[in-house]
């Protein structure tokens, strides 16, 4: 009897490990980065993800649309106590593609010259950058 | 019988091996001219790397935050090729007059906009020493962006008010105002 029990313990135990769904896991990067010339011109590239996730507890990134004014994109970067923001509003070209910012979970990389006009967005939406 | 036999039988061999023949040929010369292209696509990522590497050391860059790679696999495009591709895009539509324009390019006409109306000229008024009070003193508080944002709503659209929101802009990005911590947006 007790044999019995034993067999059925282990049978039942390979039989849920057989059934049980494999785990796999892909490709994942995250990455926030941000720098910005003396004049103020600059870049900051990665994803939404990237930088809600880093290490600085101030660091933010958004893609904002208002009724009344240019759409601008924002960000602040926190390494060690320091935090350091980066603004730009978008010009015709890069206005066109905010609506795509705004619901992006990819990759991203946007430049801005030293008048602070976003004049390039780069997108790249994969299955490595979101949890989608 | 034989003879007969292999004369049916010869021409169809001969054809079958020589397209055999001009199969391997053609399968050989794709797989050399995709080794050649793979081969300059290397080139060209490895020198667009460099050339990321020389104009960051250029200009000066002073970089902010880090790079996390979770789950980094050596055959996958790593951020330095996002970057590097990133950059040569820009700098590829910028050359071509293409989407990326920048400040000095040539812009389409902007349609004028009509005078500002009384209202609107002692909105520009108030909206602009709020900004110049806010880039002296060097700090923006939220209380400022909705200060500044209520005088703003009277310029809907208008130029006026995309050039002091350009202020604002330009003052952080040459660390001239911070903005409070938590900050959201600008006015």
């Amino acid at each position: 009897m007790h044999d019995v029990l034993k067999h059925g313990a282990s049978a039942f135990c390979v039989a849920t490990l057989l059934a049980a769904p494999a785990a796999f896991a892909g490709f994942e990067t995250e990455s926030a980065n941000c720098y910005k010339n003396a004049d103020g011109s600059g870049r900051c590239h990665g994803s939404l993800l990237g930088f809600r996730n880093h290490v600085g507890a101030s660091t933010q990134a958004s893609f904002t649309r208002v009724s009344n004014a240019a759409p601008y994109f924002s960000a602040a970067l926190t390494s060690g106590a320091t935090t350091t923001y980066f603004n730009c509003t978008a010009n015709t070209a890069t206005a066109a593609q905010w609506s795509k910012a705004m619901n992006h979970g990819g990759f991203f990389s946007i430049y801005w010259s030293a008048a602070g006009e976003c004049y390039s967005l780069f997108l790249i939406n994969g299955s490595q950058y979101s949890h989608f | 019988m034989t003879t007969q036999v292999l004369r049916g039988w010869l021409p169809s061999l001969t054809t079958a091996v020589g397209c055999a023949v001009g199969c391997w040929l053609a399968v050989s010369q794709a797989q050399q001219s995709q080794a050649q292209r793979m081969e300059q696509l290397t080139d060209e990522v490895g020198s667009l790397r460099r050339a990321l590497e020389s104009s960051s050391h250029a200009t000066g860059a002073s970089p902010v935050g880090t790079a996390t790679i979770l789950a980094p696999r050596e055959s996958r495009l790593s951020v330095e090729d996002q970057e590097a591709m990133a950059l040569r895009v820009a700098t590829l539509l910028k050359e071509s007059g293409g989407p990326v324009a920048g400040s000095s390019e040539p812009e389409a006409p902007v349609p004028t906009a009509p005078e500002p109306s009384s209202e609107q000229r002692e909105a520009v008024a108030r909206a602009g020493m709020m900004v110049d009070r806010v880039v002296s003193s060097g700090r923006m508080t939220a209380e400022d962006v909705l200060e500044i944002r209520r005088e703003l709503v009277h310029l809907r659209g208008r130029p006026e008010a995309d050039a002091l929101r350009k202020q604002l802009v330009v003052a952080i990005n040459q660390d001239r105002l911070v903005p409070a911590p938590g900050f959201d947006g600008l006015p």
